[in-house]
């Protein structure tokens, strides 16, 4: 059931109550995790965080947890998927959930009593539902008739023959429609507004908003637009709207005499270079390892490098500065940095180098730009453990990324970062060896490549975050490697990459990434993955939240590429 | 005592919030509180101010003396005279760090407050040292100290109490040992 | 050389300083005895000899080393029984009035009866406090909050709080409870509170 009035219908019926929170592992659910969490404290409301990595995990969750709690909250978790068939729950247990996956499931959505989501009052949303009644009728008693018809003597059929085909007619047309309603409603699966903004719009409707949660609402954002899960137009109003609480913010009381005190999270708006890590690395480094950059300027080949030193050099920046630690560059380039890569960035056929984005800043530390704080949560959020470590578990990593995002000043925030700059290591050197190489293939309706398990940093690539931050990274690299004409081409073909998931177990983790130029990042590969699947009888396990990531056996490889590379052509 | 012992018992005095809710008395073990109408100033001890704080139920306004212009004036005041100037709230060090760290917001000029703050608790503390060295080196049996606040003397508390038993029992036995060789 | 056992026993205690209870070392306290027996003995001997021998004077430097090393090894023995006594008494405000296994392995018995004593005059004093009695060991430090964000160390399975609600403890789970029930908790290190 839809909430209209999520003060009231939510927050105030939990109020009261012992609630059990279960938040997905990713960044975006983070945040909203730590807004709610503040929201709680306000109130003394009693809740528990369990941390859910896919679907098995939010099964065994709850089924420890059903007897403790009656009201249970759903972090970017259960909204693409049937919670009361998958989970069972008795009566009196309540499900809220607040998901960004899209399409949310039908049963949630329509179902009166105990599941209730938390949407954004977006018309387009609410209106891409289907209506109730194209999907759902009352079959009983056309059941009923259509048996008793069978069963009735050959005179009473007479008499009711046109009636009941009629009906019977009329039934199948309803029911093809409803295939089809459905199937298009399905078909792909995409990413709605982020869990992180919808929290942050309760706490502000409950007027107990304060730049730590705004900052939260920002970064959660940021990681669906870094993660290229929202297209740029959607980031932009989301940027709108929280610019509109940003100014009320911060800007309440600044009069000369009232000025508020250093260590308070001050949020500044900006247009920012799309550079990763800027600011806690080297300017050199941060160019060659940031996805439009490095596309750009090609920088695995040996021309590459020499154009992007070029481009320092037509920036009027000395090398040695460049290759410097950010913070210790030259104050006055520091300053001008901004325009000097906007007037060259033209020239070198980088597009979109600016994009609009928040910064915070506590005390006098350095200042947080929001994607530094997405690439350092979710670093740490994927950290990975030598095997002996194991024990320390994956429940480590969210409590140490919970940590991080506490204060912007957190120390952990720092260790992500660092982790941060090794990933995108990884990533660059294995897209410059994957594109030297030239592994990635054409099969026809979408581009294929592997990762073999003797590649360096392939235990990187079990990760789902990465594995998708890796994945955008190689298609823009690889689309800008080609020449014009198939480039062309090569803009409207998606991407299916495989990597070793587990060793032990032989199996591989498969990700599809919709193509470049689909600026809305609709993914069809959730159903394209489920149909192979089936087709094939492989072994299949579609247990990510995220419908477009799966695992399956290696040997079921092959066939299932087949599969799928027939399904989609 | 602990210096956290100390701040429970500085979290009793009164404090003005401005609440944004509605409620009627309260009555606690040690008097009534209220009622709270949104909008309207309301007198509540300093826990109960920063509970609702923390809730972001209300508005907390700074005592008066809690001013940059009053804080200058009284460490001007401290640095002139020798001995201790009168603090305007016996527990002024623990309310004043309460309500810098939790309603920083209401505050004006928070920054500046806090070093003020600081500054002359370094000068009480430097003076109370020398205060206590004397005293100590004199063996001298009382001493009186005006105008200290709890905070203080629970920093010096363990400190004093050993020393001077200390000495009392060594002038004691060197009393007994005289008296001894006198006798002898 | 005299009283020599009797500081194994206060360096022992010296070593397990910071530390919990060790195991109540009965092998060295009943040779201590037995060691104390031994001079005593030899005291009397030689105090009867010097009585009645009013000229010898030569036993009395030994008659005085045996009565100093007597009185240190008593003063040793007490000092080890006495600061036992109070780690144990320390640990009934820490842990509660049940105490862990391994801790109760290293009591003698003595202590033990000491220790359930000790326990019964606690809580007859504490019942008659007030109305309804008053829990002293909670709340040995002032606290800040109703409510306190807490995260578990180890697997603990379910715990029943007060008001009959089961929390299940598993490690690295956070949870937000009122302090009263976390206390007990954080001070047997099960949970840890998060700032």
């Amino acid at each position: 059931m839809l909430i209209t009035d999520p003060v009231n219908d939510f927050f105030n019926k939990v109020k009261h109550e012992r609630v059990l929170v279960m938040v997905a592992l990713d960044v975006d659910a983070l945040c909203a995790c730590k807004i709610l969490q503040a929201l709680f404290k306000c109130d003394h409301v009693q809740y528990t965080l369990v941390p859910v990595i896919n679907k098995s995990q939010l099964i065994k969750e709850f089924e420890e947890h059903k007897e403790q709690y009656k009201h249970i909250v759903l972090l970017n978790c259960g909204g693409n998927i049937d919670l009361l068939h998958i989970l069972d729950p008795s009566e009196d247990i309540s499900f809220y959930v607040i998901d960004s996956h899209r399409p949310i499931d039908l049963v949630n959505f329509f179902c009166e009593q105990q599941i209730y989501m938390l949407l954004k009052h977006d018309e387009d949303e609410i209106a891409a539902i289907p209506d109730y009644d194209s999907i759902y009728r009352d079959y009983d008693s056309d059941d009923e008739d259509s048996e008793n018809d069978e069963t009735e003597q050959v005179s009473k059929r007479h008499r009711f023959d046109e009636a009941t085909l009629e009906k019977r007619r009329e039934r199948k047309k309803w029911e093809e429609k409803r295939k089809e309603i459905i199937f298009d409603y399905e078909e792909f699966s995409f990413y709605g507004p982020s869990a992180a903004m919808l929290v942050y719009e309760l706490a502000w409707k409950m007027s107990k908003d304060n730049n730590d949660q705004l900052w939260w609402a920002i970064t959660g954002v940021a990681d669906q637009f870094q993660n290229k899960k929202i297209g740029r137009d959607k980031y932009v109003s989301s940027v709108l709207e929280l610019q509109g609480h940003m100014s009320r913010l911060n800007h309440r009381d600044e009069d000369d005499d009232n000025t508020k005190s250093v260590n308070s999270v001050k949020i500044s708006f900006e247009h920012d270079l799309d550079l990763a890590l800027y600011r806690h690395w080297s300017l050199f480094e941060s160019l060659c390892h940031s996805l439009p950059t490095a596309s750009a300027f090609k920088v695995w080949t040996n021309m590459g490098i020499k154009r992007l030193h070029q481009f320092l050099a037509e920036m009027g920046l000395p090398l040695t500065q460049c290759k410097q630690n950010y913070s210790f560059m030259e104050t006055k380039m520091r300053d001008n940095l901004q325009s000097l890569v906007e007037e060259s960035a033209e020239k070198f056929g980088l597009r979109n180098i600016k994009y609009q984005s928040f910064s915070a800043q506590c005390g006098y530390n350095h200042r947080l730009c929001a994607s530094d704080a997405v690439y350092s949560v979710g670093a740490l959020l994927e950290k990975l453990y030598s095997k002996d470590s194991q024990a320390a578990g994956e429940n480590s990593n969210f409590v140490d990324s919970l940590d991080s995002l506490s204060r912007v000043t957190a120390p952990k925030m720092q260790d992500g970062l660092e982790l941060a700059k090794l990933q995108l290591q990884a990533i660059k050197s294995s897209v410059s060896s994957f594109i030297d190489i030239g592994q990635i293939l054409s099969y026809g309706p979408f581009l294929y490549t592997a990762v073999r398990e003797g590649m360096p940093d392939y235990k990187y690539f079990g990760k789902p975050i990465f594995l998708n931050l890796f994945s955008h990274f190689l298609l823009n690299s690889y689309v800008r490697s080609l020449n014009k004409t198939k480039r062309e081409r090569a803009k409207n073909l998606p991407l299916v990459i495989c990597a070793p998931f587990n060793v032990d177990d032989g199996t591989t983790i498969i990700i599809g990434i919709p193509p470049l130029a689909d600026e809305s990042r609709k993914n069809l590969f959730g159903n394209a993955f489920l149909h192979a699947a089936e087709r094939t009888k492989s072994r299949t396990s579609h247990e990510s939240f995220d419908s477009s990531i799966i695992t399956l056996k290696n040997e079921d490889l092959s066939k299932f590429l087949d599969a799928l590379i027939t399904i989609m052509s | 005592m602990e210096p956290g012992d100390v701040e429970f018992i500085a979290e009793k005095e009164l404090v003005k919030i401005v609440p944004n809710f509605a409620l009627g008395k309260i009555y606690f073990i040690s008097g009534d509180v209220g009622p709270f109408s949104p909008g309207l100033p309301v007198d509540v001890p300093l826990w109960l101010a920063i509970a609702i704080k923390q809730r972001q139920k209300c508005r907390v306004h700074p005592p008066e003396w809690l001013d940059v212009d009053k804080i200058e004036t009284m460490k001007d005041d401290e640095i002139a005279s020798e001995f201790f100037t009168e603090l305007p709230n016996p527990h002024f060090c623990e309310v004043a760090q309460l309500l810098l760290t939790h309603a920083t917001d209401n505050i004006p000029n928070a920054d500046l407050l806090r070093t003020l703050i600081k500054d002359i608790w370094d000068i009480r503390a430097a003076k109370l040292r020398s205060n206590i060295d004397k005293f100590v080196k004199l063996q001298a049996g009382h001493a009186r100290l005006d105008n200290l606040s709890q905070m203080e003397i629970n920093t010096i508390r363990p400190f004093l109490t050993a020393s001077l038993d200390h000495m009392y029992q060594l002038r004691i036995s060197q009393s007994y040992t005289e008296r001894n060789m006198s006798t002898q | 050389m005299f009283g020599e056992k009797a500081l194994d026993l206060i360096r022992e205690l010296h070593r397990s300083r910071d530390g919990t209870l060790g195991p109540y070392n009965e092998d060295v306290v009943r040779q201590i005895l037995e060691e104390m027996q031994i001079l005593y003995e030899a005291n009397q001997e030689d105090v009867a000899q010097v009585v009645q021998n009013d000229s010898d004077q030569s036993s009395l430097t030994a008659i005085q080393v045996r009565h100093d090393s007597l009185q240190r090894n008593k003063r040793c023995l007490l000092a080890y029984l006495y600061n036992r006594l109070m780690k144990i008494r320390d640990m009934r405000w820490e842990f509660g009035s049940v105490l862990p296994p391994d801790i109760r392995r290293n009591m003698s018995e003595r202590e033990v009866q000491w220790f359930s004593n000790y326990n019964r005059s606690l809580s007859s004093y504490m019942r008659s406090i007030g109305p309804r009695g008053l829990d002293l060991t909670q709340d040995l430090k002032p606290p800040q909050n109703v409510f306190i964000e807490v995260r578990c160390v180890e697997d603990r399975g379910e715990i029943e709080l007060d008001d009959g609600s089961r929390i299940l403890l598993k490690k690295n789970s956070m949870h937000f409870l009122p302090r009263s029930q976390c206390e007990r908790l954080i001070r047997q290190g099960i949970l840890k509170q998060v700032a």
